[in-house]
């Protein structure tokens, strides 16, 4: 039929290829609609981005003229000391808190998703009330919890004769400090997530699996984690991206210390930028930061297909 | 509906790569190099001195108990008109010398603004050129940073006439060494002492320090001695670090982190090694107060008695004040006395904090600033409005006066504190100085200074470390 229809089309008539402008136009309504966050967009977050890249290859106070310096700005930054020091802080934060946390989530999500588990609800409310609190507030509550003197955590080992710990003031104790606190936090989401997805494996698998006379733990391994693999790649890079990017926790609990134990590399762009006037360097240093996060990103990613 | 690709995806890459090719090849450029440029033409400008007297000069004698005051007062200051807008912290001294203003200059409306996040607004003003404010209270090393850059409006013609009316140290703060200026009026004196607990001493049999002593061995015994007896901490100085004793030992002894101009860092010389060989000297003692500065936990350990003693600068006044209530609480029980006299010291105090009142070239109305600050801390009203709010300002005559001396607050029961602070207005170190680096370097010292006072490193080696970090960082504000 189509191709009678063509037959019979005059060729004069031909659709020609229509020009860009042409379809922009013919499509305005949609743009129209559309375009509140795209200009949102351009003036919030392109042109802040466009002009802090600029930034990053020059001297600038905060006023006056900004002075062209070429690549000075990267290579200073990446040659400090405090920048090694704030890098492998990162890492070892990443390191320990992506896989423990996925471990966690991971296993509270599992005991949620148990049969006529009564109170279900509840405890999703109680898992997920510590994400939606400020982490300025809890950063707070959590210093005064810890204060080596007058805290209650000492108080609580004082109490059951247990030698009190220094959590904040000695560098091994301050990053289990603040790997406790992104725990307690930031735990919440991941399991909601997890959940959803434990929820979205269809029952049958499991039934079938069961007729083939699989265990718990059988089915577990076999069917559940692999099914939960594209939420667990998920989890695993936001969260990558997320402790890549921390700084509240450091900045409220330990101000970076005890001799820089817990500074990270967003809180030394917050160091470089809001304690110094040296707005060039820490454009730079921003920049270097989205490239490791992007590069941690895109590794994560090409292994998690690979597997697939 | 015909699709069209306008671009495909290989065409987007290979765009945004030649893109990122350029800016790259362009950042790789070598640096743009500012020849300095000569100049060799001497303008003469006339300087105007407008000293208008309409009436005869008046001489007023105020004769006091022991010492005789006189007050030059010079009637027919020229009549000035317009708006002045001040920007500063929270409950601002400034805000005292307000009502004497008002009768110096009547037709001057004076605008005292108090918002929140002044300072991150204030530099986001001077990016913009507008709404800047006319005066605005800035810590020292902002001053010598904003000076240097030719932000700061210049007021030599005020204070040069005038500089030796103020404590020399607090004149150097305020003067740009690279642009030959001052840039603001000499305004707090942040004196340090050291504060102690006359009822905690008492109770340990330790002789009260009044006309202060050595560090060796006066002070390490009392800080032992008080230790023992009461439980009490000597000083403050968390276990995760903290700058100032080793900044108040640094200036005692005639040191500096930097030059005065900024451009070379001295915290690792022999003087700043001698200051942490000090600083390890007292922590050995174990009679620290290892918790955080101005936190919940300091507080209850000063209402507690936990702290016999500390080194504080004067402005500590209001903030114990605030919190001390009762004498239990040490309320009539603190006494000040100067700083442990150091081997090789020049100097029984220094200085912590001590913001000075600028302005900056945006203002419209200069001949206004000038006048509020010459008001504000060149005449003996001014000062002792800011001397009355708790602030010591470094102007001599009234720091010589009985005014200042004789003021009594309710933590120092009986005892005439401001004597103590007057005398040592005069021993500051005029060699410390607080350049655009120092905010970093304070920070810098706090988090590497703990594996010298732990003994883990040689004192010499961590301060070279800790000197390298220094420079490193003043490299990135020349």
């Amino acid at each position: 039929m189509a191709s009678l229809q063509n037959a019979m089309r005059p060729p004069a008539l031909a659709r020609q290829p229509s020009s860009l402008w042409h379809e922009i136009w013919r499509h305005r309504l949609e743009y129209l609609f559309i375009s509140p966050f795209f200009i949102q967009f351009a003036i919030f977050s392109l042109y802040p981005l466009v002009w802090a890249f600029v930034l990053s290859f020059q001297r600038w106070s905060g006023f006056g003229e900004a002075r062209w310096v070429g690549l000075d700005n990267y290579r200073a930054m990446i040659q400090e000391d405090i920048f090694t020091k704030a890098l492998v802080n990162t890492l070892v934060f990443t390191a320990i808190l992506i896989p423990t946390g996925i471990l966690l989530a991971l296993f509270f999500a599992v005991l949620l998703n148990i049969n006529d588990l009564r109170g279900r609800g509840v405890y999703r409310t109680v898992y997920f009330l510590p994400y939606i609190t400020s982490s300025i507030i809890v950063g707070i509550v959590f210093k005064m919890l810890l204060d080596d003197t007058f805290g209650w955590a000492n108080g609580l080992l004082k109490l059951i004769d247990i030698a009190p710990i220094s959590w904040l003031r000695t560098a091994i104790w301050a990053k289990i400090s603040i790997i406790l606190l992104c725990h307690w936090q930031g735990m919440g989401v991941n399991i909601l997530i997890m959940l959803g997805g434990l929820q979205a494996i269809q029952r049958e698998i499991y039934e079938a699996a069961e007729i083939d006379g699989a265990s718990a733990w059988q089915k577990f391994w076999r069917v559940t984690l692999p099914l939960l693999r594209p939420v667990v790649l998920f989890v695993t890079i936001i969260g990558t991206i997320g402790v890549l990017n921390m700084f509240n926790q450091p900045f409220i609990l330990t101000n970076g210390g005890p001799e820089n134990a817990t500074t990270t590399l967003t809180f030394r762009l917050y160091e470089v930028a809001f304690r110094t006037t040296r707005f060039g360097d820490a454009a730079a240093l921003g920049f270097i930061i989205g490239v490791i996060v992007l590069v941690v990103s895109m590794i994560q990613l090409y292994v998690g297909r690979e597997r697939e | 509906m015909v699709h069209q690709r306008l671009t495909s995806r290989r065409r987007f890459l290979a765009g945004a790569a030649a893109f990122g090719a350029t800016v790259l090849g362009a950042a790789c450029q070598p640096q743009v190099v500012e020849k300095p440029v000569e100049v060799t033409k001497v303008v003469e400008r006339p300087v105007e001195v407008t000293k208008v007297v309409e009436k005869p000069v008046e001489v007023t004698k105020v004769v006091e108990r022991e010492k005789i005051v006189t007050q030059v007062v010079q009637v027919g200051k020229p009549k000035l008109k317009g708006k002045l807008i001040f920007w500063g912290h929270d409950i601002h001294p400034i805000d005292n010398v307000v009502p004497g203003y008002k009768e110096r200059q009547p037709d001057v409306v004076f605008e005292s603004q108090h918002i929140g996040e002044w300072l991150t607004k204030f530099k986001a003003t001077l990016a913009t050129g507008q709404d800047v404010p006319d005066l605005v209270w800035l810590e020292a090393t902002t001053i010598q940073d904003l000076g240097a850059q030719g932000v700061l409006l210049d007021v030599t013609d005020l204070v040069k006439p005038i500089q030796d009316k103020f404590a020399k140290a607090k004149a150097v703060e305020v003067f740009i060494v690279k642009k030959q200026q001052y840039v603001a009026i000499p305004s707090d004196l942040a004196l340090v002492g050291l504060w102690y607990r006359a009822d905690l001493l008492q109770k340990a049999g330790v002789k009260e320090p009044e006309k202060g002593f050595k560090l060796d061995p006066d002070f390490l015994k009392m800080a032992l001695e008080v230790n023992k007896a009461t439980g009490a901490a000597a000083f403050l100085l968390p276990k995760n670090g903290w700058a100032w004793p080793f900044e108040i030992f640094l200036s005692q002894l005639g040191g500096s982190i930097t030059s005065l101009d900024g451009t070379k860092v001295t915290i690792d010389d022999d003087k700043g090694i001698q200051a942490m060989t000090l600083v390890k000297q007292i922590y050995d003692t174990k009679t620290a107060l290892d918790t955080d500065w101005l936190q919940a936990p300091y507080w209850g350990a000063v209402k507690a008695g936990k702290i016999a003693a500390d080194f504080m600068p004067a402005w500590m006044r209001g903030f114990v004040r605030g919190e001390t209530k009762t004498p239990e609480q040490g309320l009539g029980q603190w006494r000040v006395a100067p700083m442990p006299e150091l081997p090789n010291g020049v100097s029984r105090t220094a200085q912590i904090g001590g913001a000075a009142l600028t302005s900056t070239k945006f203002t419209k109305v200069p001949d206004l600033v000038k006048d509020f600050m010459e008001y504000a801390f060149a005449t003996i009203d001014g000062a002792s409005a800011i001397g009355n709010f708790g602030n010591i300002p470094p102007y001599l005559p009234y720091l010589e006066s009985l005014l200042f001396q004789n003021q009594k607050d309710p933590i120092f029961g009986d005892q005439l504190f401001c004597k103590v602070w007057a005398d040592l207005a005069k021993e500051l170190s005029p060699s410390y100085a607080r350049t655009a680096v120092f905010a970093e370097a304070d920070g810098i010292i706090g988090q590497n200074m703990m594996p010298i006072l732990r003994g883990e490193v040689k004192v010499a080696d961590g301060m070279k470390k800790i000197g390298d970090l220094v420079r490193q960082a003043n490299a990135r504000y020349s």
